[in-house]
């Protein structure tokens, strides 16, 4: 069974996908912020699925710091976020090494579970 | 040692502000689409047969509520975007090398599907000489596409929605034509108005959220054009059309100066 790590701070966002991710098949745990997410990421997900806006650190700060790790930086991320998408974000976060950059309101829960499929291969 | 000069302090205090602004947009932001993202998400899952199969009637009240929750996330989405342009928080990287015509191409290809939905034909017309490249930023000339054409589809219940394109001195014009009810006389002058009666009347009754025509005129003026309506008539339709400048003209080094100047280092 496919390992799912949840770095989301807010309860409604937490509930929701939890509920997503284990009705299709995935193990899940959750991080509420950027400090959290840094300790669960030694459970070795198989897929790490982060939210931007984050207390303590950021999501962008988080991801830096496991790219930087020769123990985490293969894990893929898929980035999920409230804040306007534009094209540059895209290259940016391509950049610090998130596989997708996806926007919350415009995404479905299948959508989402489709990626990560698409990424634990 | 040498005292900051006020020029100095002042802009110290101009950029405290500028990340305040920026704080609470993207706090807003969040709080505000956080809601919507979940009731969003939930009546995808219900659709989609995760808490057990759907009846017909069950069916249509979620799709019902779909709409609706869609609805109040453009309207989110488009005060979000309101908001930031008149602050003068939302960043504009301009690019040389912008092909108007190929890049209402791709949208055009990405709304064929919603278009032969309704029945309605989407057409790109080629114009018969290559147009010069413009100056824009393009998530931004996207925005304004999908605008102008996804009103034209949204309005058009029947015939077709035809994008073209012309050079005039040195801007190159598109315009979106569709055989939709076409905007009354008084109501013409008013429909770049944000919020006005003919702005929003109608677009309530489709879904939209009655800012984006003002959000487009924002868009063109800050990069250096015009956005108007061409011509309609009730019963025949609506003509939009904006103009871009083209590379290297004056007009476009104008804009990239100010834009420049506006961003800072």
């Amino acid at each position: 069974m496919s390992k799912v790590l949840l770095v989301e701070d807010d309860s409604l966002m937490v509930k929701m996908y939890n509920l997503k991710f284990e009705h299709d098949g995935f193990d899940v745990d959750i991080a509420l912020d950027g400090e959290e997410a840094l300790q669960k990421v030694k459970n070795k997900p198989d897929v790490i699925v982060l939210d931007i806006m984050l207390p303590k650190i950021s999501g962008t700060e988080v991801l830096e710091k496991l790219k930087a790790d020769s123990s985490t930086k293969d894990i893929p991320v898929i980035i999920l976020t409230n804040l306007n998408v534009t094209e540059e974000d895209v290259a940016k976060t391509k950049d610090l090494g998130a596989k997708e950059i996806l926007m919350k309101t415009e995404v479905t829960p299948q959508e989402v579970v489709d990626k990560i499929r698409k990424y634990s291969k | 040692m040498q005292k900051t000069s006020p020029e100095i302090v002042s802009t110290k205090q101009e950029e405290k502000i500028d990340s305040v602004k920026d704080e609470f947009i993207s706090i807003v932001s969040h709080e505000l689409r956080t809601p919507m993202s979940t009731i969003k998400g939930y009546l995808n899952m219900l659709l989609a047969g995760d808490a057990g199969s759907v009846s017909p009637q069950i069916r249509d009240v979620l799709t019902e509520m779909l709409l609706a929750i869609e609805r109040e996330i453009r309207l989110v989405n488009g005060m979000l975007d309101i908001s930031r342009l008149e602050a003068g928080r939302m960043p504009f990287t301009l690019k040389d090398d912008i092909d108007v015509v190929e890049q209402a191409r791709l949208l055009i290809q990405s709304l064929i599907h919603s278009a032969s939905e309704k029945k309605l034909s989407l057409i790109l017309e080629t114009p018969p000489d290559k147009l010069p490249k413009v100056q824009a930023d393009n998530d931004k000339l996207i925005q304004v596409l999908i605008n102008l054409v996804g009103n034209a589809l949204k309005f058009t219940i029947k015939g077709s929605i035809k994008v073209s394109f012309y050079k005039k001195d040195e801007f190159v014009v598109t315009c979106v034509t569709d055989t939709g009810p076409g905007i009354p006389i008084d109501k013409q002058s008013h429909i770049f108005e944000k919020f006005s009666q003919a702005s929003t009347k109608k677009t309530r009754i489709s879904g939209g959220s009655g800012l984006g025509l003002y959000i487009s005129k924002i868009i063109i003026e800050k990069l250096g054009g015009k956005i108007w309506l061409a011509e309609s008539k009730i019963g025949a339709g609506a003509k939009f059309c904006f103009s871009l400048p083209q590379v290297n003209s004056p007009k476009a080094k104008e804009i990239a100066n100010q834009v420049k100047s506006e961003e800072g280092p």
